[in-house]
């Protein structure tokens, strides 16, 4: 009868987050983004329907985004998105707000170089996620599910001198369950998330290519009564991402899209974004 | 060399945070307590019934003595049966245990859960997939109510004439499951609930009739695990529930409910609707439009005193666009502008909306919380939900009468800016439904529980204000409906006081 709209994709969307790079000792890159994704037609289970009393869904987010490198090997990630969705169509309230803040700790445990035909980079990263708002968790225009997760990913990096890379790594993310307002614990389910990406990196340019598959480990079906959160929520998406730094210094701007190919129980949106990153000067060494 | 140190340990602790969350926590289902009644009510056979029960007319056979072969039969059969009880078996038994009429509850409220779907637009009606909206749920928790509580009035009355000691006082052999409190054990209460609940819920849910049985039969069962009851205590109790339930099967078929979907509109002719009565009628805001739930609900026959209820009227509202009317029209606007969390989670509460067992449903589940808490035995329990759902579903009435008879649209229809906090429902505005439930209910259980009487007027209140912050309500439905709710909810408590109980 109506969809959540899982704002919380863009979690998943941003790959960025957890890429194949280090940012290397005392380097802070900073970035802010906004974002468009809307959709009319969403999966309940895995078929394709739209809804008239919705019509087309839509989220706007802007998201502050900031990596540190402690070390060489250890990097923390943080970000915070403001989100804000609605429905072209039928009466729901408008959403808005701060959605989750996220945490990730990123250590690269192995680098083999292997001298003119590459490196290889293997990556651990683990974290969490919080609610940032007390944002409302089970309506047909939602900001996301409100649960607290915790994630774990493995990376795999092939690079070769010339720049072009590959990279695949596949996460486990845990979320706990939620209390609804109307009094009732939603499970809401875990699950399998890989990304394959390749791309190609040279001095101030950057872009890449990814496929994104995420696969609920359980849950229900959209469905009258139903509790969203609860929902197991798979995709497959693909997009792509480029980015260029500017010839004022330490500044960079970049660009997004996304596009949903297949899933069960979410909205078949389209994503686009834009971000200025700026690198701190006074951190980096060199 | 050093260079080995943190990060095969941060490498670890991620595999450690895979392994451990490799199970989803399902949240616990709660269970209830093992039913001890405070009291017996040995009298509960001279109650007055809902559907004026006649006990000489349904055919209980005096039990066997306690010495007799077959009886003694019977009872071996439970020491063999409880002294091998499966892991599955005890499970059940105390599953079961915790009450039939409660079981048998909450059994109607899944299945008013699993119907409350709207069907497509236009399609045709199914009678094997009724939409359990809430008139119609609240029928049906009457119904089902009246069903089991007339049933264990007529059964109290054969318990008591019979007297037939309960199983394990005759057999120390039996290890039983459940309160060893000494209510004559013939006929058995389980068997007249499961049968008399059985043969309502499968007559308004046709296509459940299997998984129905299967259930009616588990109870049975589960009180001969239990070492509760012999198969003759079932036997008769089963005799019991059934000619109750073919009585209240009969009052169903007559009550009218049958017109109440009224597809070729007769009721903008009843009710006198055209422009000049009605000059901004209310209108379907789905799309494609749908036609009004229910329009002729306000018609169908009630349960207590038709002339006393259709009393409780509520007064016509204030006229669209009149300054009492602008004034209620605002204030829904103003929260619908700057809504708060907290009024976002009351509408969220209170919504029982489609895919749940609806507003009866709730006060259903509230009801049960009291009386499981005090300990209520199987009649007294009945006798609750049937004074309650009686009043809940009358209270319906009214309120549908009025919602067809005054048409007024629903905020966002006068104003689309009004956005909601819960789905609009799709039939007329004044009065609140849920006002209009939750005030009967209150009423009446707060006279059943005294010292919870200010909070379920709280919470009656709550709940018809959660229709205002949802920004689905004026403040002048809730205000009509809850009146005109309590006031039938007096009228259940009238009966209450007269019904040999107190």
């Amino acid at each position: 009868m109506a969809v959540c709209l899982c704002a919380s994709s863009i979690l998943s969307y941003s790959q960025g987050m957890i890429d194949g790079f280090m940012r290397g000792k005392n380097n802070v890159t900073t970035a802010l983004s906004y974002s468009h994704e809307s959709y009319e037609s969403y999966y309940v289970g895995d078929s394709s329907v739209t809804n008239p009393n919705l019509g087309t869904i839509t989220t706007n987010s802007l998201n502050l985004f900031a990596s540190y490198g402690v070390t060489s090997y250890l990097d923390v990630v943080v970000g915070l998105p403001y989100v804000s969705v609605n429905s072209s169509q039928g009466y729901w309230a408008k959403q808005r707000g701060l959605q989750d803040f996220y945490f990730y700790l990123k250590a690269k445990a192995i680098e083999k170089d292997f001298g003119a035909i590459g490196k290889l980079s293997i990556i651990g990263a683990a974290g969490f996620v919080i609610p940032a708002s007390d944002y409302i968790p089970d309506a047909p225009v939602a900001m996301g599910h409100h649960s607290k997760n915790l994630e774990a990913r493995l990376l795999f990096q092939y690079r070769l001198p010339i720049g072009v890379f590959v990279m695949g790594q596949g996460g486990y993310i845990k979320r706990n369950n939620i209390t609804l307002d109307r009094g009732l614990e939603v499970s809401v389910p875990d699950a399998w998330d890989y990304v394959i990406r390749t791309g190609y990196s040279y001095k101030k340019y950057y872009a890449d290519v990814w496929l994104n598959v995420q696969e609920a480990r359980s849950g229900t079906n959209i469905g009258p009564g139903i509790p969203f959160p609860g929902n197991a929520i798979s995709y497959t998406r693909t997009g792509f991402n480029l980015y260029a730094g500017l010839p004022i210094k330490n500044l960079g701007v970049s660009f997004n899209m996304g596009f949903t190919l297949s899933g069960e129980n979410i909205g078949k949106a389209t994503r686009y974004s834009a971000a200025i990153v700026y690198n701190f000067p006074f951190l980096i060494k060199k | 060399m050093t260079k080995f140190n943190y990060k095969y340990i941060f490498i670890g602790v991620i595999f450690a945070v895979v392994l451990q969350s490799c199970k989803e926590d399902i949240p616990e289902v709660p269970t209830l307590p093992i039913l001890t009644p405070s009291r017996l009510d040995e009298n509960a056979g001279t109650w007055k019934t809902v559907l004026a029960i006649n006990t000489t007319t349904i055919p209980v056979p005096a039990p066997q003595s306690v010495n007799s072969v077959e009886y003694q039969t019977e009872l071996q059969e439970l020491v063999t049966l409880t002294s091998n009880r499966t892991k599955e078996q005890t499970d059940m038994a105390n599953f079961w245990a915790a009450g039939a009429v409660i079981r048998w509850n909450e059994i109607a409220r899944d299945l008013v859960a699993k119907y409350n779907v709207a069907p497509v637009v236009g399609a045709p009606s199914n009678p094997n997939k009724p939409f359990a909206n809430p008139p119609f749920a609240a029928r049906l928790y009457a119904l089902l109510s009246v069903a089991q509580y007339d049933a264990l009035v007529a059964t109290w009355k054969f318990k008591y004439q019979f007297n037939r000691p309960s199983p394990t006082n005759s057999s120390s052999d039996i290890q039983l499951i459940g309160s060893s409190v000494t209510l004559p054990s013939y006929p058995s209460e389980h068997a007249v609930v499961a049968e008399a609940s059985r043969k309502v819920l499968e007559f308004l849910f046709p296509a459940e009739k299997e998984f129905l049985q299967t259930k009616a039969e588990e109870n049975m069962l589960s009180r001969k695990w239990a070492g509760a009851n012999t198969q003759s205590d079932l036997d008769a109790g089963k005799t019991i529930g059934a000619s109750v339930a073919t009585l209240a099967i009969s009052r169903l078929k007559a009550d009218r409910m049958k017109n109440a979907s009224d597809p070729n509109k007769t009721y903008l002719n009843y009710f006198n609707i055209n422009e000049t009565t009605v000059p901004t009628p209310w209108k379907s805001l789905e799309i494609p439009e749908r036609p009004g739930m229910l329009p002729l609900y306000g018609l169908v026959k009630t349960w207590y005193d038709s002339t006393s209820v259709y009393a409780t009227q509520p007064p016509p509202p204030p006229a669209v666009g009149s300054a009492d009317f602008i004034k209620d029209l605002q204030e829904v606007r103003k929260i619908s502008d700057d809504r708060s969390r907290e009024q976002w989670r009351i509408a969220d509460f209170w919504a029982d909306g489609a895919g749940t067992y609806t507003p009866p449903g709730h006060w259903n589940k509230i009801a049960q919380d009291l009386m499981v808490q005090s300990g209520f035995n199987e009649v007294r329990t009945a006798r609750t939900f049937a004074l309650m759902n009686r009043a809940v579903m009358d209270a319906g009435i009214i309120c549908w009468y009025a919602k067809y008879k005054y048409y007024i649209p629903r905020p966002s229809q006068i104003d689309p800016k009004i956005k909601t906090a819960t789905g609009i429902p799709n039939f007329p505005s004044y009065t609140s439904g849920h006002a209009s439930f939750s005030g009967a209910a209150a009423v009446l259980l707060g006279y059943l529980f005294p010292d919870q009487a200010s909070d379920l007027l709280r919470q009656a209140d709550e709940a018809a204000l959660s229709r205002l912050y949802g920004g689905i309500h004026y403040r002048f439905d809730n205000d009509k409906g809850k009146e005109s709710g309590m006031k039938i909810g007096q009228l259940a408590v009238a009966w209450a006081q007269a019904d040999g109980a107190n």
